[in-house]
């Protein structure tokens, strides 16, 4: 497919060095899909963790359960390499 | 002459007139102008390099998809010269699971306008953005933007922030909006010259 740009309403071929910086726009975009996906996973885990800092405070005594809700959260980036790893990601239940 | 010639704060000097005689003077600045709009379908970018002399512009985008999960960008065209670097931005997505964000990486390359769009059919966006050159000529050229619509991951959200080119200098004479990746699917493009007072 032959790409162009639009200047001014008017449609125009691109030259074969913007068709080059695109294709670089492109690959650059397709190498950063695994950290974007990391970037929103990391977002919600750090909401859901911090929805739970109060459990740590001094005069609270957290359980084991919520121990370990917190603990998977942390972890829950471990070992992901792939896409579809991290949208196959299911969050802990929240004791 | 009839009353449609008039407008609100001066003649149409381009119009032809029932009378004999020179009409001179530049006129005064429109108070709303419509420059133009582009439909952006298939294209990689969408520029405006025609944009007269106003001292804001009002830039309005709606419909937009896109054929891959991308940001929509924007850069400075400074005497003819498409600026590709020097920006500075911050852009956050206010989100409908609370689950709130701002992009993670910040490109001097381009002002992130509009962030992490869906690439759904049915996720349109639309926003708008302002820039202001009242002087005529500044140093430091800068916009503010809102959007809304799907983001990648699934929510709704409202993306908002703002942009300022630090290498930019001289009056700005364009804008062209593009994406991290790809060409719009569909969606327009209108742009619109403002005056001040």
């Amino acid at each position: 497919m032959s790409r162009f740009k639009i200047v001014n309403n008017k449609k125009i071929p691109l030259t074969a060095e913007e068709n080059k910086i695109e294709d670089q726009r492109e690959a650059t975009h397709e190498a950063g899909k695994l950290d974007r996906k990391l970037h929103h996973l990391r977002v919600k885990r750090n909401n859901l963790l911090e929805q739970t800092d109060w459990w740590g405070t001094s005069d609270n005594t957290m359980t084991d359960e919520q121990k370990k809700y917190r603990k998977d959260l942390r972890d829950i980036t471990n070992g992901l390499t792939t896409v579809e790893e991290v949208e196959a990601v299911e969050f802990p239940t929240k004791p | 002459m009839t009353l449609v010639k008039v407008r609100s704060r001066g003649i149409n000097l381009a119009d032809t007139f029932a009378f004999s005689g020179t009409v001179s003077g530049a006129g005064d600045e429109a108070d709303f102008v419509h420059i133009a709009t582009t439909n952006g379908a298939g294209a990689s970018s969408i520029s405006f390099t025609s944009i007269g002399s106003h001292s804001n512009y009002m830039m309005y985008w709606r419909d937009v998809t896109t054929s891959g999960d991308v940001s929509l960008y924007l850069r400075f065209i400074n005497g003819g010269t498409e600026q590709t670097s020097g920006y500075r931005w911050r852009v956050k997505s206010l989100k409908d699971d609370g689950n709130d964000e701002g992009a993670q990486s910040q490109s001097a390359n381009e002002i992130n306008c509009g962030y992490a769009f869906d690439n759904a059919s049915s996720s349109k966006n639309q926003g708008s953005l302002w820039f202001s050159q009242i002087s005529g000529t500044i140093t430091e050229p800068s916009v503010y933007f809102d959007n809304s619509g799907k983001m990648n991951n699934g929510t709704f959200a409202r993306s908002i922030g703002f942009g300022t080119s630090v290498s930019a200098g001289g009056v700005v004479n364009g804008f062209k909006f593009l994406l991290g990746s790809g060409t719009f699917t569909t969606g327009q493009i209108s742009l619109f010259g403002i005056k001040t007072t």
